[in-house]
């Protein structure tokens, strides 16, 4: 298992734009990968579950990747996340 | 606090706000024996959802509004949720409980752990959240708490208001309508200028209107006063005096001077029989029945049905024209168990058992007047020898005879005018559909009836009936707009059918007209190429009739 942890710096915080396009990269692949805020850890394939952790201005969050290649999943994330000037 | 908006069905109004919810949903939980059925009705919502929405946003997508288009993807995405799903199997397994029950208390836990989060960015996403919902909820054919009753007149202020929803109102009490979505032809917006009930759409800010609140809505200028001083309600006065004035003055001269063609009503259902007479009209020229089929509870029929015609034909003179049921894509009826896409005719006949009880209903009703049938949404001769072939099955008389004729509103019906004239005995314009149609095939030009190709269009089938010799009635919402009426008049339009409110206004422009002059004006209006050169043709036509 590999994590990664990532500051927020967008002003409305992991909203539900590119919340919804790191959903759907997530679930592009096989590996379980989580989101963790605030104590909690949830599904990242969930686009509920990622909007319920509620993540604001500069918080931090924690991507989990379970299984094979996790490098190129995170690769995959940090794209989005990056485009969307989220971190 | 004064909003402007845009006007689509005409007049003032003044009473308190009865603010509409989108829907309310009554949900009572059903222990179910098929568990594995129940489990597939869930995958078969997701599935129309998703369906639904790709649409949508393929057509959001086209028109290049990049905000629309994002959220469709989360509302995509919120209706194939996989944890959402997971649960939701999870709690029809444990608990052998419904599909719609178990997914809408999943739903109500994912709201809650939200409303822990303050943020106004949450507050939005939990109107995605329901928007998706409902349409989850009627993809599981969850019946719709009724509205509420109406003990004084309000004036409706909403969100959006379905024409499913509108027509649960005691309309008697609904002075007015405000809402934030809708269009010039959406389905409310006609049954509201129907129903002489004045509406405003685009109008934002609506969530901080309290019930109760008064309200002026000015639909002549296209503005809603909400809490208005003393001065605003002063003028609001003044402007009601004068306005009721100017109508009582057209109908006072309407039935009295009769005009050189037949001008006949559009009516929803059989509520509204005073007006069409009120209005002097020659005949009801399209008389919708949905609303008989939408406010039941079952399929209405034949005796109900046999009712409602009979009666109509004992209190209006002239000609009656019955369109049968045009329901599916966004007129669904919740005792169907499948929602459809077909639409009109082609609905009517993969559903036979909605079609017959209404068949039989005129049959027999055809004998007590002059009744005649219209077919909705035809494309093809096919549909009409099928639809001849149905009727022949359930004539158990010779005085059973009524005329029968098609709504031309597709652009297929258009391209197959020819081949389509020849199985019928009258032809009936719907230009509402027809718009949207050559819109869609990218044929017609802007939002508004001035439209050339529309134009051309009209012509061609008054053309096609007379080749013919059968009659052409204009029954969409051109019809109504006295500007145009040269125009038809000059195209040699054989009925106009318009909603009952209009009818005093098109009487009295077709009395005042000539033909030659209109004749004139019409065929350069067909030679125009856009809306611009179109609306100067018949400027000047106007300035020449005025001078």
């Amino acid at each position: 298992m590999m994590k990664k942890s990532y500051k927020i710096i967008d002003e409305t915080g992991l909203h539900a734009r590119p919340a919804t396009l790191l959903v759907q990269e997530a679930a592009k692949f096989k590996n379980d990968i989580s989101i963790e805020y605030n104590g909690n850890l949830l599904t990242m394939k969930s686009i509920m579950a990622v909007l319920s952790l509620g993540v604001p201005q500069n918080a931090t969050i924690t991507i989990h990747v379970d299984g094979e290649d996790a490098e190129v999943v995170f690769a995959a994330l940090e794209q989005i996340l990056a485009k969307h000037q989220l971190i | 606090m004064k909003r402007i908006g845009q006007a689509v069905s005409p007049g003032l109004a003044k009473a308190p706000a009865h603010i509409v919810r989108a829907v309310s949903w009554s949900l009572p939980k059903q222990a179910v024996a098929n568990v594995d059925s129940e489990l597939e009705k869930i995958d078969e919502a997701i599935m129309l959802t998703t369906n639904e929405l790709q649409k949508i946003k393929n057509k959001t997508s086209s028109t290049s509004n990049q905000h629309d288009t994002d959220i469709i993807q989360v509302h995509l995405a919120i209706a194939r949720d996989p944890e959402v799903r997971k649960r939701v199997r999870q709690r029809i397994e444990q608990e052998s409980c419904d599909a719609a029950y178990a997914y809408y208390v999943e739903m109500e836990a994912v709201l809650e752990s939200f409303a822990k989060h303050d943020d106004t960015y949450i507050g939005e996403r939990k109107s995605d959240i329901l928007d998706v919902r409902d349409r989850m909820l009627s993809h599981l054919h969850v019946p719709i708490a009724p509205v509420a009753k109406l003990d004084r007149d309000v004036i409706l202020v909403g969100d959006d208001l379905m024409p499913s929803r509108f027509l649960q109102y005691d309309l008697q009490h609904v002075k007015g309508i405000v809402t934030r979505k809708g269009g010039m032809i959406s389905h409310t917006v006609i049954l509201a200028r129907a129903s002489g009930i004045p509406m405003l759409v685009g109008v934002e800010g609506l969530e901080n209107v309290k019930q109760g609140q008064i309200v002026i809505l000015d639909g002549l200028n296209g503005c809603v006063m909400f809490d208005p001083d003393p001065d605003e309600q002063a003028d609001y006065a003044g402007q009601l005096a004068d306005y009721t004035e100017l109508i009582t003055t057209l109908v006072e001269e309407s039935p009295s001077a009769p005009a050189t063609k037949p001008i006949q009503a559009n009516i929803h259902g059989s509520d509204n029989i005073d007006g069409v007479r009120r209005y002097g009209a020659d005949g009801i020229g399209l008389f919708r029945t949905e609303m008989i089929y939408m406010k039941a509870t079952a399929i209405p029929s034949e005796d109900e049905q046999y009712d409602i015609y009979k009666a109509v034909l004992a209190q209006v003179d002239g000609p009656i024209v019955v369109r049968t049921l045009d329901i599916g894509a966004d007129k669904q009826l919740p005792y169907l168990s499948r929602s459809s896409e077909l639409r009109g005719i082609a609905h009517s006949l993969a559903h036979p058992e909605l079609l017959k009880p209404q068949l039989g209903a005129l049959l027999r009703a055809s004998g007590e007047g002059d009744l005649r049938m219209l077919l909705p949404m035809v494309r093809s001769t096919t549909e009409i020898r099928r639809f001849k072939a149905i009727l022949a099955r359930l004539v158990t008389s010779k005085t059973m005879t009524i005329p029968l004729g098609i709504m031309v509103e597709t652009v297929d019906a258009l391209k197959n005018i020819d081949s389509l004239a020849r199985e019928v005995d009258f032809l009936s314009i719907g230009t509402n559909d027809l718009k949207a149609e050559l819109s869609a095939a990218g044929r017609a030009q802007g939002g508004s009836w001035y439209d050339p190709t529309l134009l051309a269009a009209v012509n061609r089938i008054i053309q096609t009936g007379h080749r013919h010799g059968i009659e052409v009635t204009l029954c969409g919402e051109m019809a109504a707009d006295p500007m145009l009426a040269p125009v038809l008049f000059g195209l040699d339009l054989d009925v106009w059918s318009v909603r009952p409110q209009a009818i005093p206004l098109i009487r009295r422009e077709l009395r005042k007209m000539d033909y030659d002059n209109c004749r004139k004006t019409a065929l350069e209006c067909l030679k125009t190429n856009s809306e611009e050169k179109l609306r100067s043709v018949l400027e000047r036509h106007w300035k020449g009739v005025q001078s």
